[in-house]
């Protein structure tokens, strides 16, 4: 009787052979237990080959990894008012126009004071203290956004809210002036 | 799993950078064993593996999914533990001989296997065990892709980039070696009980 080589011992049980060989070697295997000792063995050191416990890596390497290629930012004033820098200059854009509002007369196109005027003034810092609420809360919206925005978005996601911030108040602006000046001509 | 590598990789390339910590933490223990079967030493292979880690990050927008990730990272792991390696002066050189072994394919089987040996016994276990971590360091990778990362031998030829004759012959040899090995350990064990039992 011919016995089974090595190879085919291996392949078998691997179960790499062809159908043919397969069953070639399946109808040897019933009448040879040489052969059949050989293929249990090898299937008893493939099935310990594969369970074979794996070597643990230490339980900082994933921290360590992730050091390296995701650092947490470190927060800074510098952070911060990057962070904030909607609301910065939301606030800044608002404090300046309701500066330049109350000062300059002129903008109401009105040279003296009367009741009439005291109306109007007070109509304009009501109309815009609505109006800064409004960009103050979309503002913080934004910031948020732009504070959970990944790393590689975040440089985009900052200047979308600084258009969005510019947008918002310029029309915000010419709403009020529009809605002034029909006050005034009253 | 290479759906789940899928979705992360996804992730990480939309710009969750901290995505990549599942995939470190999937493909650690994996890549880990491999490096201990190259490097032999449990320092040096945690420092291979972070690098080929970071290696791999940065090279993730450049991975075309033409093979799996773990065949991809695997690549990686070994090239960092091959070069730190060919650092050393220790390095274990193999001979071409290598290809020489499948000629040895045609060998009948022997009748050299007890015919009580108990095949499912935690003892041949344990003794198979120990004889896999002996295999020398030419074939400890060949047969850690094979066994432990279940890969075939075309995945196997695309990590170590060796000819395919070269990795069937090195799977061929471990796995003969170790059945060897095996064979001879259980023969001592039986020399001894048998003196004891005379004594």
């Amino acid at each position: 009787m011919t016995h089974l080589t090595t190879k085919q011992v291996l392949q078998f049980v691997d179960g790499t052979l062809d159908y043919a060989a397969q069953a070639q070697c399946t109808s040897h295997l019933a009448v040879c237990p040489q052969c059949r000792k050989e293929v249990d063995l090898q299937k008893a050191i493939a099935k310990v080959s594969r369970t074979q416990p794996l070597v643990r890596a230490s339980a900082t390497l994933v921290r360590q990894v992730m050091a390296r290629v995701a650092p947490n930012r470190q927060v800074t004033w510098k952070t911060k008012l990057v962070d904030n820098l909607g609301n910065v200059i939301a606030m800044t854009l608002v404090l300046a126009f309701m500066g330049y509002a109350i000062t300059s007369p002129s903008l109401f196109h009105v040279q003296q004071e009367t009741p009439q005027q005291s109306v109007i003034v007070k109509t304009v810092v009501d109309a815009y203290n609505s109006v800064a609420k409004s960009i103050s809360e979309r503002a913080n919206v934004a910031t948020q956004k732009v504070a959970l925005a990944p790393d590689s978005e975040r440089s985009k996601a900052l200047l979308l809210t600084l258009v969005s911030f510019l947008i918002l108040i310029s029309l915000d602006q010419f709403i009020l002036k529009k809605y002034v000046g029909l006050k005034t001509k009253h | 799993m290479p759906d789940q590598d899928y979705a992360v990789i996804q992730r990480i390339l939309g710009g969750d950078k901290k995505a990549y910590a599942e995939l470190v933490d999937r493909h650690k223990d994996r890549a880990m064993t491999l490096a201990m079967k190259m490097l032999r030493n449990g320092e040096d292979a945690e420092e291979a593996l972070q690098d080929a880690f970071i290696r791999a990050f940065n090279a993730l927008p450049k991975f075309e999914w033409k093979s799996s990730f773990s065949t991809w990272f695997y690549r990686i792991v070994y090239n960092v533990c091959a070069s730190e390696l060919s650092k050393r002066s220790d390095v274990h050189h193999v001979s071409i001989q290598d290809d020489a072994d499948e000629a040895q394919t045609e060998r009948l089987v022997s009748s050299d296997i007890p015919p009580d040996l108990a095949l499912e016994s935690s003892e041949l276990n344990a003794i198979i065990l120990e004889e896999i971590e002996k295999l020398p360091p030419a074939y400890g990778p060949t047969f850690t892709l094979f066994f432990v990362q279940d890969m075939s031998y075309e995945e196997i030829v695309e990590v170590t980039s060796l000819p395919l004759g070269t990795v069937k012959a090195r799977l061929f040899r471990a796995r003969t070696l170790l059945r060897e090995a095996v064979l001879n350990r259980i023969g001592h064990i039986r020399e001894g009980e048998t003196e004891e039992k005379v004594a």
